[in-house]
């Protein structure tokens, strides 16, 4: 098989977390007394999967259940207690962007440093240099010590150097948190870059929307032990089971107490506690389904989102879309990436709202083809997806020409002339 | 297949080289980074010491010829070896951040010290041939074994670093006990004295002898002083400690190594 990482029956324990000995003298106390018994913490346990080649896939879970070891153990930072990990080729993880950073040094300085530390050697860091320096955009700046850097062109530094190494397997663990969303979907661009040249992919985190996007096979995490291995949709779908449960089990009496008010809120609307979304009416302007949409030309996109459930219970919204050609997404932008934050308040007797998208420019980056709209509607405040399908089949054409099909399109909020939300 | 494995292996090594060697240089810009003089320090600093140290001791040390560059030579060693030690101790732990977040061989760590140690020893030798060339002038016979006796000595210092730099991630007092062992040990060394002045009792001289360093820094003066003579047989018990060292840290190391990352 193809196999790129193979990790089989993999057990992790943490020794001696609870008691440590730093000092010569507790230890010998310790000894004396016999309590040198390892107690120990077992962060995973029996786990296996297999990655093939070019694979993407998501490490999901909560805080401390383990993906976060499960990532430094495929690294080779972490050795398993139990099992065998075997990768193939060159591994470049981002456990933290620009870890090995000297703050005295100069950005130049701390490139060579970075990448040196990831394997590379001189020669090929030379090779890179420029497309590093390019890519972190630091300008002047690549002389001046990296104490004076903002914090963002700092892990513009580091994302550079991590992605330069044109690694077989990259490691991302929740460092694209960091920086603006400019930033953010710079690394997602170039993540896709990497896996369009064969480049496996593993991601770990919160965001499970970036998650949809990017990766196609979700593996799920919970207490150490894997509950899931799929398809990513799927996995998502048992993530947000186990946080549900955890969630109940969880609460304080006082948390509790809101839950049984917001329940019979919600019981009053006749609906379980899980709200549920539809699309009565999609509308692209100048579009009938027969022909072709113009994305060189404007267009408006109009749908009539109905949010059946306890949609008072959702304090923070978020609403986006996104448009998909066969399974690479092609560009997508959220309320949040357009500046705009719902209030589920606003609709609080009627879950019917008028999604209103403007782009009087239309979106000549993007090829001709036949490309998919969706709809994603997430409850951000215990981040549980709502709603997320297709919504229409669009072929498209293009008078101007588009770019790569592999590029994902960025900066379209900006084309966006419009956004409005109508309850 | 086996040719492929071993360029595999040997590019590896020859990274890891580069990797220390750009260390070493960062640690090097980084301490003399803002200051006035720069490197010069690395060799005034010796000069200093060698002043106030002859100064005070040519009243109670007597019979040891150029005094003072005697204990300049020994000075440079010992600096050399009490750097290499005290950075080196406490390497793996000062590095923990970037060794839980990258994977990196973890004794290159101890090793930079030792590499900054040969560094700034090799840069404070300049001060030491001026003031050689100036007081004395013949070149010492047996000083194309200088480089040997260091390179021994470098890899006494590294295995003995090794192994203290494991044992402090689990032993941080290790750090703490460092600096009054190495006061002691400067003293129970032969460094500002000369073993063979008359005045030492004989069962103290063979005390001295128990030390290693004894026989490194006698070694050293040596070849560089060109007071005293090295047989082979004193470079075989040298080839020996630094085995011993490196065998003894070696074994300490690989016993932590899989260890080590959960208690850092």
């Amino acid at each position: 098989m193809n196999s790129i990482i193979s990790v089989k029956g993999v057990r992790v324990d943490y020794r001696m977390t609870t008691r440590r000995f730093t000092g010569l003298k507790e230890y010998v106390l310790g000894y004396l007394h016999r309590q040198h018994d390892s107690r120990s913490f077992r962060a995973l346990s029996d786990i296996s999967f297999d990655i093939q080649k070019g694979e993407a896939v998501a490490l999901i879970g909560h805080n401390g259940c383990g993906k976060s070891t499960m990532l430094k153990a495929i690294a080779g930072i972490i050795p398993p207690s139990a099992g065998k990990i075997q990768t193939w080729g060159r591994i470049a993880p981002m456990i933290e962007l620009g870890a090995g950073f000297d703050f005295e040094l100069s950005g130049r300085e701390n490139i060579l440093l970075s990448c040196m530390l990831m394997g590379l050697s001189r020669k090929e860091i030379e090779d890179r240099l420029e497309s590093i320096i390019g890519f972190a955009d630091l300008g002047e700046f690549i002389d001046a010590p990296l104490k004076n850097y903002s914090s963002g062109m700092a892990a513009r530094i580091g994302f550079a150097c991590a992605t330069a190494v044109d690694p077989d397997i990259l490691l991302v663990d929740e460092v694209l948190a960091v920086g603006d969303t400019n930033f953010t979907r710079k690394c997602l661009n170039r993540i896709k870059e990497l896996r369009a040249k064969g480049t496996t992919v593993i991601l770990v985190t919160h965001d499970l929307y970036t998650v949809k996007l990017f990766c196609d096979r979700g593996i799920v995490i919970e207490e150490g032990h894997m509950k899931f291995d799929g398809p990513i949709i799927k996995a998502i779908d048992t993530f947000e089971k186990i946080m549900d449960a955890r969630a109940k089990k969880a609460l304080s009496a006082e948390q509790a107490a809101e839950l049984v008010r917001r329940k019979k809120l919600a019981d009053s609307f006749g609906d379980d506690s899980k709200p549920k979304a539809s699309v009565d009416m999609l509308l692209i302007q100048d579009f009938e389904p027969v022909t072709e949409l113009d994305v060189s030309r404007s267009f408006d996109i109009q749908m009539q989102v109905n949010i059946t459930g306890a949609n008072l219970l959702i304090p923070e919204l978020s609403v986006g879309i996104a448009l998909k050609k066969g399974n690479e997404v092609v560009t997508g932008f959220n309320n949040k990436d357009l500046g705009f934050s719902i209030d589920s308040s606003e609709f609080r007797d009627n879950g019917k709202f008028m999604l209103t998208y403007e782009l009087s420019q239309g979106l000549p980056q993007i090829e001709a083809g036949i490309y998919s709209l969706w709809l994603g509607i997430h409850d951000n405040s215990i981040s549980r997806e709502i709603f997320f399908a297709k919504l229409a089949d669009i072929p498209v054409y293009n008078s101007r020409r588009g770019v790569n099909p592999h590029q994902y399109v960025f900066d379209v909020c900006n084309q966006i002339t419009k956004f409005s939300i109508q309850v | 297949m086996l040719q492929g494995i071993m360029r595999r292996h040997l590019g590896a090594r020859m990274h890891n080289f580069e990797l220390i060697k750009l260390l070493v240089k960062r640690e090097l810009k980084v301490k003399y980074r803002d200051s006035f003089l720069g490197y010069l320090w690395s060799m005034l600093n010796p000069l200093l010491f060698m002043i106030i140290i002859s100064f005070v001791f040519s009243f109670m040390v007597k019979g040891i010829p150029d005094y003072n560059l005697f204990i300049l030579a020994s000075i440079l060693f010992w600096n050399f070896f009490s750097l290499t030690l005290n950075s080196g101790t406490t390497a793996i732990v000062r590095n923990a951040l970037l060794l839980q977040k990258v994977r990196v061989p973890m004794w290159i760590f101890p090793i930079v010290p030792a590499g900054l140690a040969i560094t700034n020893f090799i840069l404070s030798l300049i001060p030491y041939w001026l003031l050689f060339a100036w007081q004395k002038h013949t070149i010492p016979p047996q000083l194309w074994l200088t480089p040997v006796v260091m390179a021994l000595a470098m890899v006494f210092g590294c295995g003995i670093v090794l192994g203290l730099s494991s044992l402090n991630v689990f032993f941080r007092d290790i750090s703490h006990i460092l600096e009054p062992l190495l006061t002691l040990l400067f003293y129970a060394t032969p460094i500002i004295y000369d073993r063979n002045t008359p005045n030492i009792p004989n069962y103290v001289r063979q005390l001295l002898e128990l030390n290693p360093l004894t026989h490194f820094i006698e070694a050293f003066r040596a070849t560089i002083l060109g007071q005293g003579h090295v047989s082979v047989m004193e470079l075989l018990v040298l080839v020996c400690l630094s085995a011993t060292a490196v065998l003894f840290g070696g074994a300490v190391y690989k016993s932590c190594r899989q260890r080590v990352i959960f208690f850092l």
